[in-house]
């Protein structure tokens, strides 16, 4: 019997650094938080999580969100195949999620077990960022 | 909203406005109750029962009667090529997949959403205008080999890079040669899904099948990297 675990992930805010700058014009905030997406269990190599940090500008009206940094503090790395996924696929998983923001890709088809766990679980973190 | 059910995330994206967790909470609730209906890994499921010949058809649960019917119509439509007996004892969930998001999509837009996606495992179904959908590139692990602009419709591809050599075709019992994923757009998902399955499975036969299938378009990759689609594939 396969086994789903699911564990839905409350909104954490990780960390709170708050930079304020202030310009002569419009007054610019800015701050950093991180999302944490849902953790995934990846068939049956082990669990997986994305964790992103999204940098929010406010200029007057117009706010923009950018995310600075995507880790995976949790993925499988048991045996000898996921231990390859999570050394190889991992880092090029993070590099990507980096290129498709640029893309503005809403959903992927067709992914595999990895990238599917990981797409998902960075959906999610998306889905906080974008309500924050 | 992701929660991992059926062995597989399934994503529940909603764009309208407000909040609207009650109604994708009963979309998740709907997908449990398909899980422990058809699975295939719970000895109690009807689908067991009704392989291992516990539970006559007849007295089956009118959605499982539903799916078996239309993978019997399927199967007639697609030359055999999909196949809920193709691995050997019953196993329905090509197709139930497909139909449990069609259904999940009914629900959220009975419950008053316009526009929302809902994806299991890579195959999706889309309501309301202007969604971006990626296609995975087949041999590029991290590659999008396609970004199509599409709205109401449904998006499954089919590859070999799923799951390892999961699709196989039911005439030999190996993985299709010559071909490398298809992605099939139409209007249901349970339909898109199974088409997209079965034209993988043909192999180089494949592209031209697609061009015959009413209302529903296509794109092949094939083994050398040219891609095919039908005429009406969304902007590729």
């Amino acid at each position: 019997m396969r086994k789903a675990i699911t564990t839905l992930l409350t909104v954490s805010a990780l960390a709170l650094p708050v930079v304020n700058t202030a310009t002569a014009a419009t007054k610019t905030r800015v701050v950093v938080h991180k999302f944490s997406g849902t953790t995934y269990q990846v068939s049956h190599f082990g669990e997986l999580k994305v964790v992103i940090t999204v940098k929010k500008t406010t200029k007057g009206k117009k706010i923009t969100r950018r995310i600075t940094a995507v880790s995976v503090p949790i993925y499988p790395a048991s045996s000898g195949r996921s231990q390859y996924i999570s050394e190889n696929a991992i880092p090029i998983l993070r590099s990507e999620t980096l290129s498709r923001q640029s893309a503005n890709i809403d959903l992927v088809s067709g992914a595999t077990d990895t990238s599917d766990a990981f797409v998902h679980s960075l959906q999610a973190a998306i889905l906080k960022a974008r309500k924050a | 909203m992701v929660a991992q059910i059926m062995g597989m995330p399934i994503l529940i994206d909603v764009r309208d406005e407000g909040a609207h967790e009650e109604d994708m909470e009963r979309a998740f609730d709907w997908f449990r109750w398909v899980d422990a209906t058809f699975s295939t890994y719970h000895e109690d499921s009807e689908i067991r029962r009704l392989g291992r010949g516990d539970l006559d058809f007849a007295d089956a649960h009118e959605h499982v009667r539903l799916v078996l019917d239309r993978c019997e119509t399927l199967r007639q439509e697609t030359d055999g090529y999909f196949d809920a007996h193709a691995s050997g004892r019953l196993n329905p969930s090509g197709l139930v997949k497909g139909w449990s998001v069609d259904c999940a999509a009914d629900l959220l837009r009975a419950a008053g959403l316009e526009r929302f996606a809902v994806s299991a495992g890579g195959d999706m179904r889309i309501v309301g205008r202007n969604w971006r959908v990626g296609i995975q590139h087949p041999q590029q692990h991290h590659g999008i080999a396609a970004v199509l602009d599409v709205g109401d419709a449904a998006v499954a591809t089919s590859g070999a890079y799923a799951r390892g050599d999961h699709v196989v075709d039911p005439h030999t019992g190996r993985p299709p040669a010559d071909v490398l994923s298809v992605t099939i757009v139409g209007p249901e998902l349970a339909t898109a899904d199974a088409y997209a399955t079965a034209a993988f499975a043909m192999g180089a036969r494949g592209p031209e099948w697609t061009a015959r299938l009413p209302g529903y378009e296509a794109m092949t990759i094939m083994t050398d990297e040219s891609v095919l689609t039908t005429g009406g594939f969304p902007g590729v």
